[in-house]
């Protein structure tokens, strides 16, 4: 063994698992940098924030493995979380599950437009970005839509066993049940497929615009979900801040985590890892009291630096 | 016809390592259509982009009208009279025909573009010809066969004196072929010299004066089209006389066996023009052809990659609607395509999930993969077929090429098909592989599993199949079964199509 094999093994561990090594360097630096990080309040605040994004992002990952992207995630959240709190207003149950049928209709719109149609998801998930926006403000009239439903609002704000927000068993779940339809399941050995070689794909008798349609679809629920989370909390739901620039914070998550942007295997573990990472940086600035600005120029630097890795990776082989 | 236009001497271009082009003698005469002909990797297109200036010669000199010249651009060559006609046009199609004409030296006034020089010049080029095109419209409402005459036009307006057209009857039907032909003899008549590169021997024969045949990056000779044969042009593009290989293969009776598949007068225009045939179980059937000939084209329609114009299939005797690869592997078919890296292989993913992505249904319950299952089968096809990979886990893009091959070889007998069309299934593969390759082919046929072989590579066909259809032009020229198959008849029944086919 020369020294410099094993310092190219050390690059390729460093490409797998980048976002885990920087989510654990963070949370260590974290540890001893910031005040008062090791406490049942930073947990709930830390769950309550990054599930959404994570819910979002591994949306974005099947997506973006099969060579698109989405970037209509944002506003399916606030169609999603308008109608359904209009629905619990209005106390209609049905307008709750239309909600999510009629956000998952767009998503399926999306996965047909790109696969069937061949328009590029970013022109189709441009589009759907506006319409979905547009839908929310005017159903809700363009106002925040406040509802009171208490069994709802301590469902998502009262910790169980004491400490432990929901969110935080949400994204287990999510996370867990992502993880198996890429890593067991013949649904995910056929998206990780067509994103690496679209023709051979379709040569191997893979209904193509199934799984795109699937990849979409499913994003526009995990969206819808995401938007539920962020309406929950506050008992309403703003048809215009409600997932503003998250498309960006999935994106770069996925990225961090190391599903290749042209389309490839979704790295489910590492997109998780990748939103943890987004959400500790913006807690340890706001719990230091950096800026805004710097924040946002702190995160630039990490996404570029995780991207390095990757960049590494490809070329050394 | 005067002295040479062109000449070439002992050109040669090496690419790292590799002789694509070995001492090459080539001359074009004064108003001279001069064919040049080869099969894939002969240095046909290697040759025309040094004459262009895309590529620089190792060694050897370009005589271009009297000059020795080395072009180191596309322009320097255009400047001196040199042009090429692509293929794939090189022009703008949302411009109007008169700008694409003029692309590049637009006649301009005192405010800028003289619009009404530029169409009024380009329509009086247009009328010279006698076609029917106005030059105020944009390219793309014209036909390809329009867009080829306009880009043939702009050629000539650069004042060429030589032109290279690289195919370019291979879109083009029949009536659209005359077109070119007819602006063809106008141009020799002006003393234009064209090199002319095709697959259709027919269109060779009626247009050309001179053939110089290329194999292998090396200079085969060149002949007077009226004193060389189809066949005698065949051996040279195609016959390796120096390995004479025999016959092996017993002659296998296959008349009592169940017929497993047949094509019923499959078109589609312009590759494949009625072809039909049949396999019987365990049968391996060649398809033998020039290069456009149809015969990847007939097999991307049996295995419902490309839609037909016309004709049925029929699979163990029932008529089946193939629509997508899909339907094709329910009907029992499979399918290993030509370019493995870019239809065959998923490069990033592992040995293993490449060997078994197309059994999935069959090692999965509840849409749960089997994991120990899908292991046990692919090591079982590692070991089978002897693949050099450090584990299943290793991603396929490490693999080398015949290991590749094996890997989709695995991928397609694991689903227990009927029937395997393999295309090209040795080409960029080393020689032992090959051979273990071959001997995989005979073991499938004995399992009882039919084969419809590809290849350019006459040897392997006659080396390897119980039948030979013969294909040219997208027809069917002749059938050749056991002791009938050689070199000799498969080359003599492409050539004889000249006299029957029509």
């Amino acid at each position: 063994m020369t020294e410099k094999k094993s310092f190219r093994i050390d690059l390729v561990f460093l490409k797998k698992n980048i976002a885990l090594i920087l989510f654990l360097a963070l949370l260590v630096v974290n540890i001893f940098a910031t005040n008062n990080f090791l406490s049942w309040i930073t947990f709930n605040n830390f769950f309550k924030q990054v599930t959404r994004i994570c819910l979002v992002s591994l949306g974005m990952s099947l997506v973006i493995a099969t060579g698109g992207i989405d970037i209509s995630v944002g506003s399916a959240m606030a169609l999603g979380a308008v109608l359904a709190a209009l629905g619990i207003v209005h106390q209609s149950p049905l307008l709750i599950i239309f909600s999510v049928v009629l956000v998952a209709a767009f998503g399926c719109l999306a996965g047909v437009a790109v696969s069937r149609f061949a328009i590029l998801p970013m022109v189709v998930t441009l589009a759907l970005r506006y319409v979905m926006r547009g839908m929310a403000k005017g159903v809700s009239g363009a106002a925040n839509v406040t509802y009171t439903a208490p069994g709802l609002t301590s469902f998502f704000t009262k910790p169980l066993f004491g400490h432990v927000p929901v969110h935080f068993f949400i994204l287990i779940i999510a996370v867990a049940v992502v993880y198996i339809l890429v890593n067991k399941m013949k649904l995910g050995a056929r998206i990780e497929a067509y994103g690496n070689n679209p023709v051979a794909a379709r040569n191997c008798g893979i209904n193509t615009v199934k799984i795109v349609v699937f990849c979409y679809a499913v994003t526009a629920v995990l969206s819808w979900a995401a938007g539920m989370l962020e309406a929950g909390v506050v008992s309403s739901a703003h048809p215009s801040t409600i997932g503003t620039d998250m498309e960006i914070d999935a994106i770069a998550a996925t990225l961090i985590g190391g599903t290749p942007i042209d389309g490839g295997y979704p790295n489910i573990i590492g997109t998780t890892c990748g939103a943890f990472v987004l959400q500790l940086i913006t807690m340890m600035c706001n719990m230091n009291n950096v800026s805004y600005p710097v924040t946002l120029m702190l995160k630039a630097c990490i996404v570029l630096a995780a991207l390095y890795f990757h960049g590494i990776g490809k070329r050394s082989r | 016809m005067g002295g040479n236009i062109l000449e070439v001497h002992g050109l040669t271009k090496e690419f790292a390592g590799v002789r694509a082009l070995d001492n090459i003698e080539f001359s074009v005469k004064e108003g001279e259509i001069h064919a040049l002909m080869g099969e894939n990797g002969a240095g046909k297109s290697t040759l025309i982009k040094i004459l262009t200036g895309l590529y620089r010669a190792d060694a050897g000199t370009i005589i271009f009208q009297g000059e020795e010249r080395h072009f180191t651009t596309v322009q320097s060559a255009q400047k001196a009279g040199i042009s090429t006609i692509y293929q794939e046009l090189n022009m703008i199609p949302y411009l109007t025909v008169s700008e694409n004409i003029f692309l590049g030296h637009y006649p301009y006034n005192k405010t800028g573009i003289d619009w009404k020089k530029m169409h009024e010049d380009a329509q009086a080029l247009i009328d010279e010809i006698g076609i029917d095109i106005d030059v105020r419209k944009p390219l793309n409402s014209y036909s390809t066969a329009k867009q080829q005459i306009i880009s043939i036009i702009r050629a000539v307006n650069f004042n060429s004196r030589l032109l290279i057209m690289d195919e370019p009857t291979s879109s083009l039907d029949t009536n659209e072929v005359e077109i070119l032909f007819g602006i063809m003899d106008k141009l020799k008549g002006k003393g234009v010299s064209m090199i002319f590169i095709s697959h259709r021997l027919d269109e060779v024969y009626k247009k050309c004066d001179r053939i110089t045949v290329l194999k292998d990056g090396h200079y085969v000779g060149t002949w007077k089209t009226e004193e060389l044969s189809e066949y005698e042009l065949l051996k040279a593009m195609l016959g390796r006389s120096e390995v004479k290989l025999e016959r092996t293969l017993p002659v296998r009776d296959f008349s009592d066996k169940e017929e497993v598949l047949e094509a019923r007068h499959l078109v589609r225009i312009p590759y494949v023009n009625d072809v039909s045939f049949k396999i019987r179980k365990g049968e391996i059937l060649g398809l033998a052809g020039l290069l456009g000939a149809g015969r990847t084209e007939t097999a991307r329609i049996i295995f419902g990659c490309d839609a037909p114009d016309s004709g049925e299939i029929f699979v163990s005797g029932k008529k089946v609607h193939i629509k997508s690869p899909e339907d094709a592997i329910h009907a029992g078919l499979a399918f290993c395509t030509e370019n493995r890296r870019e239809e065959g292989i998923f490069p990033d993913v592992s040995v293993q999930n490449n060997l078994t992505i197309c059994s999935l249904d069959q090692l999965s319950r509840g849409g749960f993969i089997n994991a120990r299952k899908r292991k046990q089968l692919s090591e079982d096809y590692i070991k089978r077929l002897m693949i050099k990979t450090p584990s299943g886990e290793q991603l396929i893009k490490n693999l080398s090429g015949g290991n590749q091959q094996k890997v989709i070889l695995s991928r397609w007998m694991a689903v227990n098909p009927k029937l395997i069309i393999l295309d090209e299934p040795t080409r960029g593969i080393d020689v032992g592989a090959k051979a273990e390759i071959e001997k995989l082919i005979h073991e499938f046929s004995e399992q009882g599993i039919s084969i419809l072989f590809i290849s350019s590579e006459m040897a392997e066909l006659v080396r390897n199949c119980d039948r030979i259809l013969v294909l040219r032009d997208g027809k069917v020229m002749g059938e050749l079964a056991g002791r009938e198959i050689s070199e000799k008849s498969i080359m003599e029944t492409i050539a004889v199509g000249k006299e029957n086919g029509r």
